[in-house]
């Protein structure tokens, strides 16, 4: 035990000298309010009759006397701020959890939040930090931050616990961990303490060589929160999209809620969801309107912990396509064009084909006529002089041996098994990209020249000898692929994103980029195109004259599961557990509170004659 | 003037009540057990020689023949002793018992002299002061209420020794009424024990001021005897205030049974209590006048 507002000497001193003045106070003769009355007589069988009682006043006055002494006593001794004193000269790394689940709050904890009494604990230990001792804080969040390195100091540490701020993101305890070894090593008495609502896992903790010390804090509630989010194309439908998600119930006992669909501000649909205790269900939905825009899930339910209740998407809008196919005639053709609303299709002849023809999208199936326009084009097997590529013979029989899956055009599809026949030998000119070959020979060539997207591809779309793509399942995709890329859609996987990963985009060297974050405002991108995102919600990133939005979301079991984990008793040195009750103060306070509800009782027992 | 015409008036129409009859001295308006001049047919006796002939019942000399002579109660007055308490006790309280009772025996007083009792005041502490005695007819009332004026109230009381000094002198056995708080250190019981046990008729005026039954106060307190002067410091806690007002509350019920039980009549006036209703009232309640 120390002091650290006065001094043994001075404590002992000034409750000496104030206890000394209550006695006398005490001792000196209370002047008495002089009263006639008619006789006595009545008063001296009373007081006979009361002797017990007298020798009760004496007592009395005694216990007045002795509170009064305690009262001084302890409220010298609450101006002495004692502490408990740990062993000296040590170093002490503590480790404050400000992962996302510090974010949770519940009644047990009169409201506050898990971080709150988190930081209450901080400042108890800086409190009773001896001048010997130095301690450095760590932030365990997304990225583990020193907030205040080795210091004896009170008052920077203390500033430090008070200006974090908790974030919305999980914790990765092993860095912490070794963060704080790798400081704490050639220290002597070197201490780690670990400030969490024990939600990290026990064998991570117990690989740290320094057994930390654990400070428990937020009592366990249950809680139900959205554990997997994804959204992406539902291929079997073009050009839907599908949303996957995973609620799971942490709690002890069941819930029923509902799960409320949003695009834009527009509640789409709502789904009743009966979850039992300690269970995960696993759902889909994709009856979103093709005009895009902001998608998010909502659990209706009011827990302790809201952040998991949400999740974001973002849809990028589908352009409408003005599309021309130029055919003899192609119903499986025709009818993948159609099957995509976004593209108003008109189909000609390649007699009435003109050559200066302005469209989005032009598809020209076996042929492959003048044409001096500026449209992207999909040439299916070109024919003729006016091929866009040069031919150099015919390909026999062959099969698709390699190709470029990563290629927004082949993505998802696959050509094993594709029998080709009969079709020309592509020559790829200078600037083009072969993204498909037979052997040594390019099948599919795109190119992108001067703003202009052509696509060649050596077989066309029709059930014959030649190629028997229609028939596959490649097909639809191969075709919604293409009329994306012509779009310059990007791909929409990219616009989910967990909390605490970089993102990567994609930018053109050299163009500055910026990203408008969910709560308004603007930062930068780091030079390799990343942003940490720290908050859920919608990143807006803008570059030059490209933007994409990009949705964060806190999908993580670890987190949302608000009960403390088994086994952390068995990898930590200590565990005090402290919920947000009254017992979150240093010494001094509850020195203080004693020492006021000793002078309460006596005051109150004085009004009530009592212990007088 | 102590009380108004009115009240008067409805004093000269009560008497005090003796349940004894004794024997007086004067004529009166009271039964006695002499025959005589009284107006209340008695009984007969043989005339004899030398009676007074005027009484002669001649109705029955005729059915009779025998002179029978009518003999009629003799009316006398009635002694009656007013003991005013005149302790330092009794200064205590607003109005103070002392002047209290000082009006009460002037009222009562007033009804005596109003039928020609024999009224004697008797004020007394440790011992009977100057007392004025054996007053009768109202003319002797100024008299009496100057008396009652030039009391002062001093000294403490010992009832015994009062008693002792009352019963040495020579009083006609009567109605001694007692005016008093009764806060005697050396009691009560002795004095009127004595006082009975010589044959007068004793009725007790226990006066009392509200605040002794439930005094108002509380804490740190140096109590003054005002008989005494004795101090004594206490705390007055609910308690001790709860205890006192039972002993007070005892106290009064001992001289209760103490009178019942010895005949005396007792009534507690407690000087809060409007005079006029205390005796149209109340006494009249207690059968103290009629």
């Amino acid at each position: 035990m120390s002091l650290l507002g006065l001094s043994w000497l001075q404590m002992i001193s000034i409750t000496a000298v104030l206890a000394g003045a209550v006695v006398m106070i005490y001792l000196v003769k209370l002047k008495r309010r002089g009263l006639l009355i008619s006789s006595s007589l009545i008063w001296r069988e009373v007081l006979k009759q009361n002797r017990a009682e007298s020798l009760m006043e004496r007592l009395r006055w005694w216990i007045s006397l002795i509170l009064q002494v305690a009262f001084v006593g302890l409220i010298v001794a609450a101006l002495a701020q004692p502490k408990l004193n740990s062993a000296g000269d040590g170093s002490t790394v503590v480790i404050l959890d400000a992962s996302a689940s510090m974010l949770a709050r519940s009644p047990s904890d009169l409201n506050r939040t898990r971080f709150e009494l988190a930081q209450a604990a901080a400042s108890r230990l800086i409190h009773s930090l001896p001048g010997t001792e130095s301690m450095m804080i760590v932030r365990l969040g997304a990225t583990n931050d020193t907030l205040e390195p080795f210091t004896s100091e009170r008052e920077k540490l203390q500033s430090a616990i008070d200006h974090t701020q908790p974030s919305e993101a999980p914790s990765d305890i092993n860095a912490a961990l070794a963060l704080a070894n790798q400081s704490l090593s050639g220290r002597v008495h070197p201490k780690i303490v670990l400030i969490t609502d024990g939600g990290l896992s026990p064998d991570a903790i117990a690989k740290s060589p320094i057994k930390p010390e654990l400070i428990q804090v937020g009592s366990p509630v249950d809680n139900v929160g959205i554990t997997a989010f994804s959204i992406r194309q539902q291929y079997v439908d073009l050009p839907d999209y599908q949303l996957y998600y995973e609620i799971s119930n942490f709690g002890r006992s069941d819930q029923t809620f509902d799960v409320k669909f949003y695009q834009g501000d527009d509640l789409i649909s709502t789904k009743p969801i009966s979850l039992r205790a300690r269970s995960t269900i696993q759902q889909s939905f994709s009856d979103f309107s093709p005009k895009g825009g902001p998608i998010r899930l909502e659990l209706d339910i009011n827990d302790a912990f809201p952040l998991d209740n949400k999740a974001f998407a973002y849809l990028p809008p589908r352009r409408a396509q003005r599309g021309l196919l130029v055919t003899n005639g192609n119903l499986f053709l025709e009818s993948a064009l159609s099957a995509d609303p976004t593209v108003d299709l008109k189909k000609v002849s390649p007699a009435q084909f003109d050559e200066r023809a302005d469209y989005d999208l032009i598809v020209f199936d076996g042929v492959a006529p003048k044409y001096s326009g500026k449209s992207n084009t999909l040439y299916l097997n070109p024919q003729g002089e006016f091929s866009p590529v040069a031919t150099d013979g015919d390909l026999k029989q062959a099969q698709i041996s390699q190709y470029d899956g990563q290629h927004p055009l082949l993505k998802y599809i696959s050509f094993k098994d594709l029998s080709i026949k009969n079709v020309p030998k592509l020559k790829a000119g200078q600037g083009d990209t072969v993204l498909a070959r037979a052997g040594n020979d390019p099948i599919v060539i795109a190119r992108e020249q001067d703003g202009r997207r052509t696509v060649v591809l050596a077989f066309d779309m029709k059930v014959s000898d030649k190629a028997d793509l229609p028939l596959r399942a490649a097909f639809p995709i191969l075709i919604e692929n293409a009329l994306h890329w012509f779009a310059n859609e990007r791909t929409i996987n990219a616009t989910t994103s967990p909390i605490g990963q970089p993102v990567l985009f994609e930018q053109n060297k050299g163009s500055k980029a910026g990203v408008k974050n969910p709560d308004g405002t603007t930062t930068d991108l780091a030079t390799d195109g990343s942003f940490l995102p720290v908050k859920t919600g919608y990143y807006e990133i803008k570059a030059g004259n490209e933007s994409q939005v990009v949705s964060v979301n806190l999908v993580s079991a670890s987190e949302s599961d608000l009960i403390p984990r088994d086994g952390l008793d068995r990898v930590t040195s200590k565990i005090v557990s402290q919920s947000g009750g009254w017992f979150v103060n240093p010494i001094w306070f509850y020195l203080a509170l004693v020492g006021f509800a000793l002078a309460s009782v006596e005051w109150f027992t004085y009004q009530r004659r009592v212990t007088v | 003037m102590l009380f108004d015409e009115e009240f008067l008036k409805k004093l000269e129409r009560l008497s005090i009540v003796s349940k004894r009859v004794f024997a007086g001295q004067m004529r009166a308006e009271r039964r006695s057990r002499k025959r005589g001049s009284g107006l209340e047919f008695a009984d007969f006796k043989q005339y004899l020689p030398g009676d007074d002939f005027r009484s002669l019942d001649w109705n029955a000399f005729v059915r009779l023949d025998k002179l029978l002579l009518k003999l009629y109660e003799e009316e006398e007055d009635l002694p009656i002793y007013f003991f005013i308490d005149s302790s330092r006790s009794m200064t205590i309280g607003k109005p103070s018992k002392f002047d209290y009772a000082r009006r009460l025996v002037a009222a009562l007083s007033y009804i005596s002299l109003s039928h020609l009792d024999r009224v004697s005041l008797v004020p007394f502490s440790t011992n009977i002061e100057d007392d004025l005695p054996r007053v009768r007819g109202k003319t002797q009332i100024h008299r009496m209420l100057r008396f009652l004026e030039d009391i002062k109230a001093h000294g403490q009381t010992d009832l015994r020794q009062v008693a002792r000094t009352f019963l040495n002198g020579s009083h006609r056995r009567g109605l001694v009424v007692v005016v008093s708080d009764l806060f005697d250190d050396q009691g009560y019981e002795d004095a009127l024990n004595m006082i009975s046990s010589q044959r007068h008729e004793v009725f007790v005026l226990q006066i009392s001021d509200s605040t002794e039954a439930h005094p108002p106060l509380m804490g740190e307190l140096r109590l003054i005897d005002a008989e005494s002067g004795e101090m004594r410091e206490l705390t007055v806690t609910p308690n001790l205030l709860r205890a006192y007002e039972q002993a007070y509350k005892v106290f009064c019920e001992k001289l209760e049974t103490f009178c019942l039980q010895r005949q005396i009549g007792v009534l507690r006036v407690e000087t809060s209590q409007d005079l006029e209703d205390l005796i149209l009232n109340v006494f009249r309640q207690g059968r103290f006048v009629a």
